[in-house]
């Protein structure tokens, strides 16, 4: 089976990424003149108790030779053993995992539909090329991918959450959980969206410039195929042509370039959710440069990279599932 | 061979040629437009606005403290006066433009009033406090047996007056005098001097004091006795800081007065010279400049105009010097990977691809955190994670060129490798360099903005992302909006956006004339 042996292919390709990123994590927290984790642990002595610290010591294996710290360091960033912070005085992982899903949600939210609307405004704009609603789409798309992330966050907070008194922002649930938690998963749902209105519009408004120009392009392409001319000589309706016979073509390097892009979707989460103080993975890492917080910067590091790497996997697999060019090849 | 001269007309020519085919796109035009625009202000700036953009300060010679600051705090834009019909704010007054008093015209402004019997006034030429320039000069002299003035005290008033054009009081002022005290006959009193600073509005009689200090013999005579300046610089904030409002109620004229008392009890000080030089008063007014400044740094608010004029230059820097180094690298690695192929071509891909799997953002912080937050390290790094995309267009582009004929044809004839990289492959991927050079650059501005914002940027270099991350640093935007603070927020927001538009218009249309893959659809 050539997929199967794709996959593995893919899986073993994986995780040697992974391991190339924490060994680059190493590099840069240990080897990089100053060695900040080194100094980062020295500097906390008598700060916290002595069994804390030397338990911290440990964990990086500070006082062993390079070797060993070096394999003791992708061992512990394999096994999502972070370190201890002490600004906020708990293991980085609990941080990590309390903040991760509220990151993801985010991410979530935003980039499906910034692909919906963004595929759709592209493949319009494809169809009528040379319109002026093509000009206007085109040059709206450049626009917002040329805007500041944080900047349009700023306006939509002011406009939004100040002038107008519509959201609340700060935090991840709305402030009337604390007194009366929801009652229903229904609610659940509505309570967490309703905090993510802002924050996911300011980060859609970022993505879908890129997947208007994205899907224009790859459409342009097909649109001129003779499998259209023959789909069209053929009499169907347009709308089946288009949504069919050419994007169903030209979805290839969109999948491809939704794990491509990933890193950019990661960049805008993390300066959205810091304009809103949401809490999620932006907002621990702006506390962490804020503070010098070293154990949080590389564990946000290696788990970002672990994302991506992820969703480029992920898109690996759709892609050989879909391509029957990689499935039978 | 063709003669330089015709070789640069040819290139005249084709560049004709290619304009003629590029300003068919309105798009492109807009964008080059832009880009001219920016690079006039970029280049013009100390022009356009000669403030210091990081520190600005009012220009003079002041070495009784700091040099004064721009503002006192928050200023809106001048034109709020006019446009908006504000005429009550207040603008900032200097009280007086030569505060050195290098000359006697300077002198002659000043009224004095004293008492002849003891004291005179006059210009002094030569004795000023900087660069031996003029400065005031009192003689106080009591003839051996003369009864001393009434209360043992002399006081000379130097009176300056002038219009407070403003309905609102100024938000506070800022003072400043010199004093040097020349004795022929030793000096008794432990406080042989004291400065008055006060205020008349019109022509009241009672004229409201601002503020009295007593000077001790210490900080005017020196240990020899010889004689030395004095001076002093202060703000009336802080205790004294309701003042403003109470003396400048309304718009009218004014007569700021200094005076100076000299203390003689009997037989003490009856031969003394005072000299008093660079008196300055400022009241800082509530509007400044084309823009505003900001409240930020408290230490010397900026001066917002400035700050968005030179912050062209920077962004300009950034951005084209992370896209030429970055496409040059990409370049080069393509070129490479694409023609010598093998283990090179596999080892640079596979590092290229583990490049571009690293998150942007992420990467950048760290990588910032680590070296420091300088702006050429930012810059490098930048370089350094944006090369891959274009050495990826590059090698495939070298890889379809390598198996064209003529590139066989010119192996055949005996061509060195380098040869045929340089004069076959080179001139035929050198579209794409432009395209790269102009998309290149956007990212770069807006990744400096980015990280200028989250705290890691340069505060030493006055960028656009630097404004805005001093708007963040005073929590306004969360707690009040930016409404009332649009000068400070709205137009570093929009030259950022702007510029980099232009940037992606013109490589936008860049594209769609010189990518070979989009030029044979059309």
């Amino acid at each position: 089976m050539a997929l199967k042996s794709y996959i593995a292919k893919r899986l073993v390709y994986m995780v040697l990424l992974i391991f190339l990123v924490a060994s680059v994590n190493f590099l840069l927290f240990n080897l990089m003149p100053g060695s900040p984790l080194d100094k980062y642990v020295r500097d906390l002595r008598g700060k916290m108790t002595e069994e804390r610290f030397e338990e911290l010591k440990a964990i990086y294996g500070l006082d062993k030779p390079l070797h060993e710290r070096y394999i003791l360091y992708v061992t512990n960033m394999f096994t999502w053993n972070f370190g201890y912070s002490y600004e906020s005085r708990d293991y980085v992982q609990n941080d990590i995992i309390m903040v991760l899903p509220n990151t993801l949600l985010l991410m979530g939210v935003a980039e499906i539909g910034a692909m919906i609307i963004g595929i759709l405004l592209g493949v319009i704009a494809a169809y009528k090329r040379g319109s002026s609603l093509d000009t206007f789409l085109v040059t709206a798309s450049l626009g917002t991918y040329s805007v500041p992330v944080f900047w349009i966050g700023w306006l939509m907070l002011s406009f939004f959450t100040i002038y107008l008194g519509l959201f609340e922002v700060g935090r991840v649930e709305p402030q009337i959980w604390a007194i009366r938690p929801p009652s229903s998963i229904l609610e659940f749902i509505a309570g967490r969206l309703y905090m993510i209105v802002l924050p996911a519009t300011t980060l859609f408004i970022f993505l879908f410039g890129g997947w208007v120009l994205l899907t224009r392009a790859t459409v342009l392409e097909t649109i001129t195929e003779d499998y259209v001319t023959t789909a069209r000589a053929k009499g169907l309706p347009e709308r089946t042509i288009l949504f069919k016979h050419v994007l169903k073509n030209a979805s290839l390097p969109l999948i491809t370039s939704v794990a491509l892009t990933f890193g950019f979707l990661i960049s805008g989460a993390i300066i959205t959710e810091t304009v809103f103080s949401y809490g999620g993975m932006g907002l621990l890492l702006w506390n962490a440069i804020q503070r010098n917080d070293i154990p949080v910067m590389q564990a946000f590091f290696f788990v970002m990279a672990l994302l991506v790497i992820i969703a480029n996997f992920l898109a690996d697999i759709l892609y050989g599932v879909i391509d029957p060019r990689i499935k039978y090849g | 061979m063709p003669s330089r001269k015709e070789q640069f007309s040819f290139t005249i020519q084709r560049f004709k040629g290619f304009w003629n085919q590029y300003k068919q796109s309105k798009r492109g035009v807009l964008g080059v437009g832009i880009i001219i625009f920016f690079a006039f202000v970029a280049i013009f700036a100390p022009l356009i606005s000669p403030l210091d953009p990081l520190n600005p300060k009012w220009p003079g010679y002041y070495p009784g403290g700091e040099q004064p600051k721009l503002a006192e705090k928050l200023c809106v834009p001048i034109w709020y006066k006019s446009v908006l019909g504000m005429h009550q704010l207040a603008e900032s007054i200097l009280l007086t433009e030569n505060h050195e008093l290098a000359s006697r015209t300077v002198f002659e402004q000043w009224v004095s009033i004293y008492n002849p019997t003891y004291t005179s006034v006059q210009y002094n030429e030569t004795r000023g406090q900087h660069n031996n320039d003029g400065c005031i000069e009192i003689l106080y002299k009591r003839e051996e047996g003369q009864a001393a003035p009434q209360d043992s005290k002399a006081s000379i008033t130097f009176a300056k007056s002038f219009e407070y054009p403003y309905e609102n009081n100024p938000q506070s002022f800022w003072w400043h005098y010199s004093l040097s005290v020349e004795n022929k006959t030793p000096i008794i009193p432990d406080f042989p001097i004291e400065v008055s600073l006060q205020f008349r509005r019109g022509n009241e009689p009672d004229a409201i004091l601002v503020k009295t200090i007593s000077l001790p013999k210490s900080v005017l005579i020196g240990e020899a006795n010889q004689t030395k300046w004095y001076s002093k610089a202060g703000t009336t904030l802080g205790e004294l800081s309701i003042i403003e409002e109470t003396i400048f109620t309304k718009a009218g004229n004014y007569t700021y007065e200094f005076v100076v008392t000299i203390f003689d009890p009997e037989g003490s000080n009856s031969d003394l010279r005072v000299y008093v030089d660079n008196l300055q008063i400022i009241l800082y007014g509530e509007a400044f400049g084309l823009l505003g400044t900001s409240s930020f740094p408290e230490a010397s608010p900026r001066d917002l105009f400035t700050m968005l004029v030179h912050g062209t230059r920077i962004s300009f820097m950034i951005g084209i010097l992370t896209a030429v180094f970055s496409v040059l690298i990409g370049l080069v690695v393509g070129l490479v990977s694409g023609y010598v192929g093998g283990l090179v071509d596999e080892g640079l891909m596979r590092f290229a691809d583990f490049l571009l799997v690293l998150p942007g953002l992420p990467l950048l912080i760290v990588l910032v955190t680590v070296l420091g937050k300088s702006i050429w390290n930012i810059i490098g790094v930048l370089i350094f994670m944006g090369w891959m995309g274009f050495s990826r267009t590059v090698r495939s582009m070298t890889l379809s060129l390598r198996e064209r004929p003529f590139i066989e044809s010119a192996k055949a004839a005996g061509a060195s490798k380098n040869y045929i990289i340089f004069r076959h492959i080179v001139p035929n991927v050198f579209a794409l360099v432009y395209i790269s050079l102009a998309t290149s650059v956007p990212g770069a501005i807006i990744a400096e903005a980015s990280l200028a914002w989250l705290g890691l940027g340069d505060i030493n270099i006055p960028s656009w992302g630097i404004m805005l991350f001093d708007f963040s640093k005073t929590q306004t935007a969360v707690v009040k909006g930016i409404g009332e603070y649009w000068f400070w927020v709205i137009p570093p927001g929009l030259a950022i956006a702007l510029m980099a538009m232009a940037f992606i218009l013109m490589g936008f249309s860049l594209d769609e004339i010189l990518n070979p893959r989009l030029r044979k659809r059309r």
